[in-house]
């Protein structure tokens, strides 16, 4: 009884901070809201073996959330793969078989979807540090001290990643215009 | 291209409330995840009758697999009149 009550406190704390992380990772609603869910129920099933003493809950919480994107896409890019070959030997179909979901990012509004739809795919083409640590401090607004906590890494070294994401996304997205 | 003018462009972004159902949800499935429980002494049950089978086990192949010793054979070779000897015909 007390568990739950403390697991609802937990879920009405940081349900915005999964979901939006989860959006920004994803750019799709109904995956966002999929891997919501299961960030809380690891939350829950772990929840007793957190120690306040390592991280703070929130870092905890953010960790678990980068960590289930960061698997999702890469059960989506092997899934992405295996589709491709599949398609290989069915070349009856000229279709995929698998499919790969839209853009679907609630908080952006209508007149910027064409930009940040973009720039969205140019991110989700960096490596994974260099996208975490990207999303966590230009979108989420993450001071750069926060940032390293959570990805477990020291300022300087979080500071040397942003330069990287930004050199590579200039390049991507040169490479996208020269398209 | 001025790559820090492009990610201004990332500030548009507004923060969502995620779905009010989404609890009922994850209530539901953290519910399919609990595991039945099992009663001690039921474990101690299960447990028992496993050791008292083992056991069981143990002792019929102990017992019953003892080697036959030759003194044995020729109790029942004699008191069954069989014959020892290979000649068919010597009868």
């Amino acid at each position: 009884m007390q568990d739950d009550l403390h697991f609802t406190t937990v879920y009405e704390s940081y349900k915005n901070l999964v979901f939006n992380l989860s959006l920004h990772y994803l750019g799709n609603k109904e995956d966002a809201q999929d891997i919501t869910q299961e960030v809380f129920v690891k939350i829950h099933q772990h929840l007793h073996k957190y120690d306040p003493t390592s991280s703070s809950l929130k870092t905890w919480i953010y960790r678990i959330t980068i960590n289930q994107n960061l698997d999702f896409l890469k059960a989506r890019r092997t899934k992405k793969r295996f589709g491709l070959i599949t398609s290989l030997f069915h070349p009856d179909s000229n279709e995929l078989l698998t499919e790969v979901s839209h853009f679907d990012h609630p908080g952006i509004a209508l007149e910027n979807k064409k930009e940040l739809e973009d720039l969205f795919r140019s991110i989700n083409c960096l490596p994974d540090r260099q996208k975490t640590a990207l999303i966590l401090s230009k979108i989420e607004d993450r001071p750069q001290r926060e940032v390293a906590e959570i990805m477990n890494l020291g300022v300087k070294a979080v500071e040397s990643l942003i330069q990287r994401a930004k050199a590579n996304l200039s390049k991507i997205l040169n490479e996208t215009k020269g398209n | 291209m001025n790559i820090d003018k492009k990610l201004e462009a990332l500030q548009k972004i507004k923060r969502v409330e995620a779905p009010p159902f989404l609890l009922t949800r994850i209530e539901a499935k953290i519910n399919s995840y609990a595991p039945t429980h099992i009663s001690p002494q039921w474990k101690w049950i299960i447990t028992a009758s496993f050791t008292i089978l083992l056991f069981a086990n143990a002792y019929v192949v102990f017992s019953f697999n003892k080697p036959v010793t030759v003194n044995n054979i020729e109790k029942v070779v004699t008191s069954m009149h069989l014959s020892t000897s290979n000649d068919l015909y010597n009868e």
